[in-house]
């Protein structure tokens, strides 16, 4: 079989150089609107009254750009550097790796172009919309055919642990985006989820959830799992271990997403069920922080003068407190005074600067001497990054952790006669304000610190060799004709197993799958959409799970165009529509939000911060002369208001033609219009029509009946109106 | 009859207890073929594939001359 031949061949490092450089200008990026959206907060004037430059169309800017951008980059770089040595192969074909690298660029400069603009899908990490989502299914599969091709070319027959980490997550991104990002398409860049309300809620934190586990966890734990043991130059403190932090992490976490809705419309079985399987992640989350960090032993005083290590040294630990606060805030009686507040914020960041941060800025200074084939610049400035990024961090969590306390507090708290103590909302965001001042301070500072990175990066590549050394690998192929034995030992030379007891403990099925990373990776899917299926598909399917009112009637055409203005300004990255069972939120905000109140909000907007109040019942609040002027500037009628201003809607008209696609496509996905399907545009007009004459009528400029301004009115006037009314007609 | 009625009146709700018990079988399955005492040699030998990069063109041990 084997004659002794050797393959010789190169590993591909430019494309590593590549994906090294974009990690660090899309981070630098998205940091930078993220410290311009923390400032806007403290000092609203920096919304410039610019439509999109407001918050709500930056924020989500900031979470893809870091996310997809900065982490997904960072991903490949580590990705394609350790895959090509793990498996001793050059990736599977240089231009599946260059499309990969192009693709993902295009896609990241089109969200960067599309969100200021207003196009979203109005989910979480999930904004982008159809044209877009469809370019990143097409680079996702390049992606994995172009690793899939790598591993079934390679010449060492065992999958390191981090292989499967990578495999891992490969095929959930691509289950977790295809499923959450169905939808109908409506304008060239404008879609409706063909799910709605409550479903649309379970699957969007299904995928959100589930984006942080296997966007933002496996594959930097495969990374740990490869770089780690390089940097310090001794393998992992307990490979069995690292197996077993595997399965574990696959199987539960899947389940975890509910916790995001707890005390919401959410059926109660589904969101115990996902606070459980939470709580069950902190064991292998802390097997894994565990095993990281005693991948140290006996090195540990080399973290004293290496910033490498020091880098890792941080992420590992951030890792372990976000994965102890992670299944914490998953507790309902935590949740219920941390959602909708900054807490969360803090416990995002805390794993996104610390974990995927730090282990990043680790295994990019690991690399460019590498890659680069020279000395690092500077060490000392890498030391003065890690001190920069270090106290940016802690400044940046400990002002945004008091931010979350604080205002959870205030909300809930009653005054001795049992009324709320802060009943004015503008109240508690004022007591904010020094905190926000302190997390800007805090985000400064880790940028400050990706700019001496980024100067670290440039005067290390300016030393690199005119011709890079690219040196052959030699390696013996493995034999196409070799089957793993079925009843063998895990490893050549172990005893033969002769019972089926010991050849099941001899682990050599494990052996067999590794040998087949086809099967391991049809395991792998099984355990994901296994577990996914027999959590979601009850709410579809049992009807007790979505009881339907009577009353509830879809939106007016005018309403839905409205409803499309408040998705197009991101208004639901500040304002929850979901008020939850408590006594402190029905006092303040209403009746709480009953599951059948949703059943036409294709895609639901229950929001996940409070930055401003929840809107679930802001339907016969205030005239409609209150919203216009609130609109047009907020801090007319509330001083203290952070609020962007939107007086661009009094003066831009309403597109009343397309409103006629908005109804027929909201029709096609089973939303009961009836006659409004006819003339969508003419019953519009006459409902602004009307909005129009009580605006003057009220005090207010005339003219406004074409305006965007009436159908955001008609939207934020209907709103949590409908259980109400009385129930004439029965909804089928 | 729609899926949706079969489905509401199945009576599966015993099948969570079901799937509780198949997965910590699985787990504990895992857990023990793990950390059984015979399979550290192949352990050791897999957790340091990592180191195994640079070396890679010179003749491994076991491999056929």
């Amino acid at each position: 079989m084997n004659e002794g031949r050797l393959d010789s061949f190169r590993y591909d490092d430019a494309i590593v150089r590549k994906f090294l450089v974009a990690t660090f200008v899309w981070g630098l990026v998205g940091m930078l609107a993220g410290l311009l959206i923390g400032l806007q907060l403290a000092f609203p004037g920096l919304n410039f009254d610019v439509p999109w430059l407001s918050f709500g169309r930056l924020r989500p800017l900031h979470t893809n750009a870091v996310i997809f951008a900065f982490a997904g980059n960072a991903i490949f770089t580590g990705v394609y550097y350790s895959t090509q040595r793990l498996l001793k192969a050059r990736m599977f074909s240089d231009l599946l790796s260059k499309i990969h690298f192009w693709g993902w660029q295009a896609i990241i400069v089109a969200a960067a172009v599309t969100l200021p603009l207003g196009f979203t899908q109005a989910k979480e990490y999930a904004e982008l919309e159809w044209p877009i989502d469809i370019a990143i299914t097409v680079i996702w599969v390049v992606f994995a055919v172009n690793l899939f091709g790598t591993i079934a070319r390679r010449r060492e027959r065992h999958l390191y642990v981090a292989i499967w980490f990578y495999i891992a997550s490969v095929v959930t991104v691509a289950v977790l985006h295809i499923f959450n990002n169905l939808s109908l398409p409506v304008f060239p860049f404008k879609s409706y989820s063909i799910y709605a309300g409550v479903q649309d809620a379970f699957m969007q934190w299904w995928y959100g959830h589930n984006a942080v586990a296997f966007f933002l966890t496996t594959p930097f734990l495969g990374l740990m799992y490869y770089f780690m043991p390089k940097a310090i130059g001794r393998p992992v403190y307990s490979y069995r271990l690292s197996i077993l932090h595997f399965w574990t992490i696959v199987f539960l976490y899947i389940w975890a997403g509910p916790h995001h809705l707890h005390y919401t419309a959410l059926p109660e079985w589904a969101s115990t069920t996902g606070m459980v399987f939470s709580i069950m992640l902190w064991m292998p989350s802390w097997g894994g922080m565990i095993n990281g960090l005693l991948t140290l032993r006996g090195a540990w005083h080399r973290v004293a003068e290496d910033p490498i290590l020091k880098f890792f040294v941080v992420a590992v630990t951030a890792y372990g407190m976000a994965t102890f606060e992670g299944p914490m805030l998953s507790v309902k009686s935590v949740n219920a005074l941390a959602h909708y507040t900054d807490w969360i914020i803090a416990h995002v960041h805390t794993g996104a600067l610390g974990w995927n941060g730090f282990l990043t800025f680790g295994m990019i200074y690991w690399l460019l001497p590498r890659l680069f084939q020279t000395k690092l610049h500077s060490t000392r400035m890498a030391e003065v990054h890690f001190w920069l990024a270090t106290f940016g961090m802690i400044l940046y969590a400990t002002s945004i952790y008091s931010a979350g306390l604080t205002q959870g507090l205030m909300w809930r708290a009653f005054d001795e006669t049992g009324r709320l103590q802060f009943p004015d909302f503008v109240e508690t965001t004022m007591k904010l304000m020094p905190m926000y001042w302190g997390r800007a301070i805090g985000g400064t500072l880790y940028v400050a610190g990706m700019l001496v990175f980024g100067w670290n990066i440039l005067r290390t590549w300016q030393a690199r060799p005119k011709v890079y050394d690219e040196p052959v690998i030699q390696a013996a192929p493995l034999p196409r004709a070799f089957h793993e034995p079925k009843n063998a030992g895990y490893a050549p030379g172990h005893a033969i197993p002769t019972s089926a007891w010991s050849r099941f403990t001899g682990l050599g099925w494990h052996r067999r799958w590794e040998g087949l990373p086809l099967l391991f990776t049809v395991m792998v899917i099984v355990a994901v959409v296994v577990a996914s299926l027999f959590e979601i598909l009850p709410t579809f399917l049992i009807r007790s799970n979505v009881p339907t009112i009577a009353s509830v009637k879809p939106y007016t055409p005018l309403e839905l165009a409205g409803r499309d203005l408040y998705i197009r300004e991101g208004c639901f990255n500040c304002h929850s529509q979901m008020i939850r069972p408590l006594r402190h939120e029905t006092e303040r905000y209403g009746e709480y939000s009953k599951p059948g109140e949703f059943v036409y909000d294709h895609p639901f907007l229950w929001g996940s911060r409070r930055i401003g109040p929840d809107l679930a019942r802001e339907g016969g609040k205030y005239p409609d002369l209150w919203h216009v002027r609130h609109m047009e500037n907020p801090r007319a009628l509330v001083p203290q208001s952070i609020m962007p201003g939107y007086a661009h809607m009094l003066r831009d008209p309403l597109d009343f033609p397309a409103i006629q696609n908005r109804v027929d496509a909201m029709a096609m996905l089973g939303v009961p219009y009836g006659d409004a399907v006819r003339d969508a545009p003419g019953a519009a007009r006459a409902q602004a029509k009307e909005i129009g004459r009580r605006i003057v009528e009220q005090g207010g400029q005339a003219g406004l009946e074409d305006r965007e301004i009436v159908a955001m009115v008609a939207y934020l006037q209907r709103l949590g109106t409908d259980i109400r009314k009385p129930a004439k007609v029965a909804v089928r | 009859m729609k899926l949706s009625e079969i489905m509401s009146h199945a009576g599966l709700s015993g099948y969570a207890e079901v799937a509780l018990v198949l997965f910590l079988l699985a787990f504990v399955a895992v857990a023990i073929a793990t950390f059984r005492p015979g399979a550290s040699r192949a352990m050791d030998e897999a957790s340091r594939l990592p180191f195994d990069d640079e070396s890679a063109n010179l003749p491994r041990p076991g491999d056929p001359r």
